[in-house]
């Protein structure tokens, strides 16, 4: 409908009550054409002798009601999502993507696992022990550097010896001690 | 925010990250398609997972602007809702289940304001209950998810004129609807 159409259809209310379809589309009109809804509105305006109550009802039917449609309709535009349909997405879709990536980092991924295990402590000592292993086989043991038992008893002998000289020493010393003190301790009993 | 550009060009050269960024930012708008047609907590949930994981196959297909994003999205949204529906024969089943798909997720929000949003919104399921499919159609493409006049004539393979006045006239029609079923 044009506005023309409208504004004419707007001062036959005896038309537009009798014939459904022309009220719908007049109504159409109204909702869409926001100028002829304010003129609308403003004619009743000057027509009614209630002006100010007249012009809020027209304009709560036309404009405010399409506010407040767009307000309600825009509310099922975007709901609050389930915390599963994200993981869910994720674990579908990138999930298949990481795996795309690792077959390209084939090398880089293999070099960074066995770092990875070559850090750890346990690991770490169980490998030097048996590359000490590899060594011994390969190069042998250094034997020259062992002590052997034989050159150790004579290297012990003589301050083994010495200590054993001192001991003695000391015991007979001890001995004249003592027997030089037992007179003096028994005149002390007797008196 | 970084531009939707930026991440759906990031996406085509595989970064996970910029993925995650883009199903967060548009996660809200596909699962509402897909409640508005499957009327279900959990169908929604799976057909909404589905879509995404078409996006993600489709996605190195997509050359248009980023404006012409949301459009494409949404239309894959709802074609898989309709092959749901299809293949569940609940597509003519429109039925009062619109209680199931309101307070769907305990937000923590005050119980009273829910409640009134729910019915409020439950009022507003009802009402759509009441249009065909192709009218229900419009108001979701044009009025519930903002997408441009052409786009919508796109998606519905409908001239620009049918979807304005099939969208006017729903939404007196809505209106009129809502002022009947308010208690």
């Amino acid at each position: 409908m044009k506005c023309s159409e409208f504004k004419l259809l707007s001062t036959q209310r005896a038309q537009l009550a009798d014939d459904a379809h022309l009220r719908e589309q007049w109504e159409l009109h109204l909702l869409d054409c926001s100028s002829c809804a304010e003129a609308f509105a403003a004619e009743q305006a000057f027509a009614s002798t209630d002006t100010e109550r007249f012009t809020q009802s027209v304009m709560a039917q036309t404009i405010a009601l399409r506010d407040e449609l767009d307000g309600k309709l825009s509310e099922l535009g975007e709901r609050q999502v389930p915390p599963e349909l994200l993981a869910g997405v994720l674990r579908q879709t990138i999930g298949v993507h990481e795996t795309k990536s690792a077959r390209a980092k084939h090398t880089s991924r293999h070099w960074a696992f066995v770092q990875n295990i070559m850090l750890r402590p346990r690991i770490a000592l169980e490998a030097s022990f048996a590359l000490t292993c590899c060594w011994a086989l390969i190069f042998g043991v250094p034997t020259e550097l062992a002590i052997s038992t034989a050159s150790a008893d004579e290297q012990l002998q003589e301050p083994l010896a010495t200590s054993r000289r001192k001991i003695e020493e000391f015991q007979q010393d001890m001995a004249v001690l003592f027997r030089a003190a037992q007179p003096e301790r028994r005149q002390g009993e007797n008196q | 925010m970084q531009a939707l550009g930026e991440i759906i060009r990031l996406c085509q050269e595989g970064d996970s990250a910029a993925w995650q960024k883009l199903v967060e930012r548009f996660q809200g708008r596909v699962y509402a398609v897909c409640l508005y047609y499957l009327h279900n907590r959990d169908d929604a949930v799976d057909a909404a997972q589905e879509v995404f994981v078409k996006v993600f196959n489709k996605l190195d297909k997509f050359s248009g602007e980023e404006d012409a994003f949301p459009a494409w999205l949404l239309s894959i949204a709802r074609n898989s809702c309709i092959d749901r529906q299809r293949a569940s024969q609940t597509r003519n089943r429109y039925h009062s289940d619109y209680r199931h798909i309101v307070s769907d997720v305990d937000d923590g929000s005050d119980p009273a304001r829910v409640l009134d949003q729910d019915q409020q919104q439950g009022l507003l399921y009802r009402a759509l209950a009441q249009f065909s499919d192709v009218n229900r159609d419009v108001l979701l493409l044009k009025d519930i998810q903002g997408l441009k006049l052409e786009d919508v004539s796109r998606i519905l393979g409908l001239p620009v004129g049918t979807i304005k006045s099939r969208s006017n006239r729903a939404r007196i029609k809505l209106g009129k609807l809502l002022a009947e079923l308010k208690p």
